[in-house]
């Protein structure tokens, strides 16, 4: 099982992110390096790729606030 | 865990990132093809549809413009008379007035007035929609002020496959293809996105015919046609409809010019009964030319009068209050299709 | 009418605007200026605060009190107090989709504009028109948002009045970007040859959405281009409500003597992106970061504070003021009711 969570460096202090658009949903398969999501910056939208083939859990959901290091999403 | 043993086949895209794939695509094998438009390179698109392109293709084939519609609309009209293949963006369709001269009577007239001997290849893309608030002169959808004049196909994409497959059609096709593209469809950090327009969408190249239609629900009772952001309305009726016995048949037209006049009718002559649902303006459009499609070819088979969904004949207001009451929603052809069908009881 | 032959006239530079001492505004003009910038700013802030209700954490231009695109003026406001300050309510202006701080110095009522922007039945349009498409023929102010579209309206209000032989010139407020655009060319030249009383204001904050000013036009300033149609064009480099003053001075006179249109470029500021939600990662970091220091109405009160024309106490009452009059607005809009469905269908036709 592999844990996708928000990397430290995502965001600077002070700035926020938020989850913005999930491309799969919950029981889906993915490919390792398929864009998968996007999280939302205020500068960027960033891809979430998978790092591994599986099924999907999304963890959090569309439009929630996030921090860094928060855990996201699990492929199995 | 499972681990990779081969790279996937598809990707899950917005139609803006099926529209800058295919871009990337067609231009990675044909070094005639170019994109410009306002805000289209360093930005890749105040809609998303030209990112990475800029990075990969340089500044030569990939050109911001200064606000000069007329004029850079009109030199891709020329590019494509000595052999390039332009693309080009109008930022929003309701901007066609300061260059409409060089759409519908260049681009639009020029294979025409030759005798076909200089046909011109452009693919012209442009936003279209609103529902978001951003009133009369940035929210039109325009489907009808293009599709009537004659000499240029008009595809309209639902969805990111169908998006990749046009844009690669359109890129190669000879003629002028207006690309309108939804921007309720598009997939963007500013905007909320139809979940049905994210789909998979295979990695290689492929077309999907321009003048095709899809008929992307099969049912008995009732033809629903749509296209563009109008296709997931239909779809959410169809899906309302069947809670209540109703098995509505679905179809997206994809393309407005050529129109797929035989599946229009072919659908219509078995269903009997037809709401078209259009969110552009409602009287001399698109509605009305597939309400006369179904009129002219199955007026025998019709159990009841076509109807149409579609936008009053006002300008588009700001204020929601005024504006959402209106664009066609599910409710709205659940409604006529109620009428069709109890017309009959 | 037919002109006088064909003039090439000098480009004339404000760089150093003392040199035109009898056209600076008195210390009345000056507090005007600074009370109505003032206003301006605190409605800018006001109305951002609106407008991001409901849109975090998570941006959808839909959602909130004021849906849709947004586009502010802070840091252009000396353009507009400099232009308007000579301008009466027989005036004609029109304005862009970053109208705000033209319309408050134009005298726009600010409960029905802002009841507008917030899509209410008491808007100036009972919620039509919304921010971009903002109309108060009590003041002869219109706005849109079609670049460059503003100018032709504007020449023809200004010919009217000449027509009419009635008091009133007009002004049309542009962005630089719109200089690229044909509607410019075409009603300069037209204005010119009609030598209609009308002056046009670039206000140029160097960037169209993600372009900057050197990547799209072709000339570095473009009150050059003035010459090619024989009309004065006037550079002012400066985002100072005086230097603006005296030269808006000099062409409206102009306007109204019957000596026919202008051209006038303003280096101005944009402090804010191009619309709200715009991330701005096109502009380069320096520049992001340096813009509060050169915010023009901290420097415009220093200046008044050393010409001796403006106390503690003064500037205290003028900031308490502005603040009550944006409240008051905001209060106005947001209490005002919603227009119903159908009015959406009346006022298409007359």
């Amino acid at each position: 099982m592999t844990d996708i969570t928000i990397p430290d460096e995502m965001w600077e202090d002070g700035q926020q992110g938020v989850l913005g658009t999930w491309y799969y949903k919950s029981g889906e398969r993915v490919e390792a390096g398929q864009v998968i999501g996007e999280v939302l910056t205020e500068k960027v939208a960033h891809d979430i790729e998978a790092p591994s083939s599986g099924t999907l859990t999304l963890v959090v959901a569309e439009e929630e606030a996030l921090s860094r290091g928060q855990l996201i999403a699990r492929i199995e | 865990m499972e681990t990779a043993t081969q790279t996937p086949t598809t990707e899950r895209l917005t139609i803006a990132r099926a529209m800058a794939t295919a871009l990337a695509g067609e231009m990675r094998h044909d070094p005639n093809v170019l994109v410009m438009g306002e805000d289209i390179a360093a930005l890749g698109g105040v809609f998303g549809n030209t990112q990475g392109l800029l990075e990969e293709f340089g500044p030569e084939r990939v050109r911001d413009t200064p606000i000069s519609e007329t004029a850079f609309i009109g030199a891709a009209v020329g590019l494509a008379s000595v052999g390039m293949r332009p693309v080009v963006e109008l930022m929003f369709v309701d901007f066609f007035g300061v260059c409409m001269d060089a759409i519908y009577n260049l681009a639009a007239k020029n294979s025409y007035f030759s005798g076909g001997k200089m046909p011109v290849p452009m693919v012209l893309m442009t936003s279209v929609g609103g529902g978001y608030g951003d009133a009369g002169q940035h929210s039109q959808c325009l489907y009808g002020t293009f599709a009537h004049l004659p000499g240029m196909k008009v595809v309209v994409p639902s969805n990111a496959y169908d998006a990749k497959g046009l844009m690669v059609a359109a890129i190669r096709d000879q003629n002028p293809v207006v690309f309108m593209y939804h921007k309720a469809l598009q997939g963007m950090g500013w905007l909320g996105t139809e979940k049905g327009s994210v789909v998979d969408v295979p990695n290689d190249s492929y077309t999907v015919d321009i003048g095709s239609a899809a008929v992307v629900r099969k049912g008995n009772d009732v033809t629903l046609i749509g296209f563009g952001n109008t296709l997931h309305t239909a779809l959410k009726a169809a899906d309302r409809l069947a809670q209540e016995g109703i098995d509505a048949e679905v179809i997206d037209l994809r393309s407005l010019v050529p129109l797929d006049r035989d599946a229009i009718a072919n659908s219509v002559t078995r269903t009997g009964n037809v709401v078209v649902v259009d969110d552009d303006y409602l009287s001399y459009g698109v509605s009305g030319e597939v309400i006369t499609v179904a009129t002219e070819r199955c007026f025998k088979s019709l159990q009841s009068a076509p109807a149409r969904v579609a936008f009053p004949d006002v300008p588009i207001p700001f204020s929601p209050a005024l504006e959402r009451p209106w664009l066609p929603s599910p409710e709205h052809v659940v409604t006529a299709v109620r009428q069709q069908l109890g017309a009959g009881e | 009418m037919i002109r006088a032959p064909l003039q090439r006239l000098p480009l004339r530079s404000i760089d150093n605007y003392e040199g035109l001492i009898t056209m600076q505004p008195d210390k009345t003009t000056q507090l005007w200026m600074l009370e109505t910038m003032l206003v301006s700013r605190a409605y800018e802030d006001a109305i951002k605060a609106a407008y991001m209700e409901g849109k975090t954490p998570r941006f959808n231009m839909a959602d909130g009190p004021i849906p849709g695109e947004m586009h502010l003026s802070s840091g252009q406001e000396p353009c507009a107090v400099g232009v308007c300050a000579h301008l009466s309510p027989a005036d004609a202006v029109t304005a862009t989709h970053r109208p705000h701080h033209i319309a408050i110095a134009k005298g726009v009522d600010l409960n029905a504009m802002t009841a507008e922007i917030f899509g209410k039945v008491s808007g100036l349009a009972g919620g039509r028109g919304g921010h971009m498409h903002l109309f108060d023929p009590t003041v002869n102010f219109c706005c849109s948002g079609i670049i460059a579209e503003g100018m032709g309206p504007a020449l023809g209000a200004a010919l009217g009045r000449q027509l009419r032989k009635e008091d009133g010139i007009a002004v049309a407020f542009i962005g630089e970007g719109a200089a690229n655009q044909g509607a410019f060319h075409e009603t300069l030249n037209l204005a010119a040859v009609w030598n209609v009383g009308v002056v046009f204001v670039i206000e140029d904050n160097a960037w169209g959405i993600s372009v900057a000013k050197s990547a799209s036009t072709a000339v570095p300033n473009n009150a050059e281009r003035a010459a090619a149609y024989g009309i004065p064009g006037y550079h002012v480099a400066e985002n100072d409500p005086d230097a603006i003053y005296a030269t808006a001075r000099e062409a409206i006179e102009r306007a109204r003597s019957g000596d026919g249109p202008s051209l006038i470029e303003i280096q101005t500021l944009r402090l804010e992106g191009h619309f709200l939600g715009d991330a701005e990662a096109y502009r380069p970091e320096a520049e992001r970061e340096s813009k509060d220091e050169r915010d023009p109405i901290p420097r415009y009160i220093t200046q008044l504070r050393g010409a001796g024309h403006l106390s503690d106490a003064e500037e205290a009452a003028l900031r308490n003021s502005a603040a009550a009059r944006v409240d008051a607005a905001l209060a106005f809009a947001r209490s005002a009711p919603l227009p119903l469905a159908d009015d959406a269908l009346t006022a298409v036709f007359a």
